[in-house]
């Protein structure tokens, strides 16, 4: 289905790109890849995320024909993305990293520059479990919506509202008592 | 957009951005030549393939290198032998040559491979082959055919698998998978059904396979100067 605007599809883009166009290609690394880059640098040192980076697009190249229209392509790069990734992490690099920044602008919302407010969020998360962390991450700082966080963890949508759910419940204990505390 | 962390250069998001993508089309035309084909076939003909190859070289055991007593061994012990073999092996290499966009199961195949010829060493004789050699010389011969075998598998699976280098789970994996092979192929060429062979010279293949893939495996090194 063609759309009428001026903004081609993900699967237009494919479909241009199956058919020769490499201008698709690029429009879909413009799309995607300052986001991913954004998510993999608070996984990985810097130059370890822009080796990533290049080889999900690399990888989106060689999956090409394997491409199903209607799927959503965007789950499919985080998830290529983030396999490569776990292969490419090194020990004592920790996820947290660059959560300050991500804390700082999530949602696309630049919050005040409130250092002990960020450390406070950032102390918080890293208090949470790894699976309930990394869905909270996803959703908020990469903007994903919850069906495409599932395909990108490989969980069902009902198991990850539920690590979502957990995660925010456990957050706002965590404030309360640090509210108590102060 | 928003600012994509520290750019390690002092670039502006939008220069780091056109330098990657200068550096990603530099990496697709460098992937060029056969193995480029074969791993951007589809997933299914990739998988179809690598049984195909497979098939191939357990055809050309039964031919050159069968065992002995193929003829008199219990025909239906060794088909479900080797039906189960064959079905776990089916799944590992789907799991192996799995395009990246999909999560694995990794772990659970680990356990898969690696278990079962520990399992099909532990069953009981099927019969006795007097005439069998002895178990210290063929035991040699088995560990060379069992490691020719997984070898050739190994070369197969990576000449198919996108994955650009393999870490530990996925070399675990390949190792136990090419040992299973190991394993299949030997089923239809070694006569010798004592647990202790089986054991030493057949089932324990998928470490050595897992142990000689690591070793052989270029260590990974940045790609500088493509971003």
């Amino acid at each position: 289905m063609l759309s009428l605007g001026l903004v081609r599809t993900d699967d237009e883009l494919m479909a241009a790109y199956l058919a020769g166009d490499t201008a698709a290609f690029d429009e879909l690394f413009r799309r995607y890849a300052l986001p991913l880059l954004r998510a993999l640098r608070r996984r990985l040192p810097a130059e370890d995320a822009n080796d990533v980076v290049q080889q999900t697009f690399l990888q989106l190249h060689r999956c090409r024909f394997d491409y199903q229209p209607g799927g959503g392509l965007r789950p499919w790069i985080y998830t290529i993305a983030f396999n490569l990734q776990r292969r490419q992490a090194r020990r004592g690099h920790h996820e947290d990293s660059f959560i300050e920044e991500e804390v700082a602008t999530a949602g696309g919302v630049t919050w005040p520059a409130d250092g002990a407010a960020i450390q406070s969020v950032r102390s918080a998360l890293a208090q949470l479990p790894r699976e309930q962390r990394r869905v909270i991450a996803l959703h908020w700082f990469d903007g994903l919506p919850f069906d495409q966080v599932a395909t990108t963890v490989g969980a069902s949508l009902s198991a990850v509202k539920v690590r979502a759910h957990r995660g925010y419940v456990a957050l706002r204990k965590i404030f309360e008592r640090d509210d108590r505390d102060v | 957009m928003s600012d994509a962390g520290p750019p390690p250069s002092g670039l502006t998001p939008a220069d780091e951005l056109e330098k990657l993508l200068t550096g990603t089309h530099e990496r697709i035309k460098a992937d060029r030549g056969l193995l480029a084909w074969l791993r951007c076939r589809p997933t299914s003909q990739r998988f179809g393939m690598v049984l195909l190859a497979l098939a191939g070289l357990m055809a050309l055991t039964l031919w050159r290198f069968q065992r002995p007593d193929f003829a008199t061994y219990p025909a239906l012990r060794l088909a479900l032998t080797f039906s189960v073999y064959l079905v776990a092996l089916a799944l590992s290499i789907g799991e192996l040559v799995r395009p990246l966009y999909t999560r694995g199961r990794t772990e659970l195949f680990i356990v898969l491979t690696g278990a079962l010829p520990l399992l099909v060493a532990a069953l009981p004789a099927a019969v006795r082959f007097e005439d069998a050699p002895t178990t210290t010389g063929h035991g040699h011969d088995c560990i060379a055919v069992g490691m020719l075998a997984g070898f050739l598998l190994m070369l197969i699976v990576r000449a198919f698998d996108r994955a650009p280098r393999v870490g530990t789970g996925p070399a675990l994996l390949l190792g136990n998978t090419a040992g299973l092979f190991a394993n299949l192929v030997l089923m239809l060429h070694c006569p010798i059904d004592r647990p202790a062979h089986l054991l030493v010279t057949h089932a324990l293949l998928g470490v050595a396979l897992a142990a000689l893939f690591k070793l052989l495996e270029p260590p990974r090194t940045l790609p500088s100067g493509r971003w």
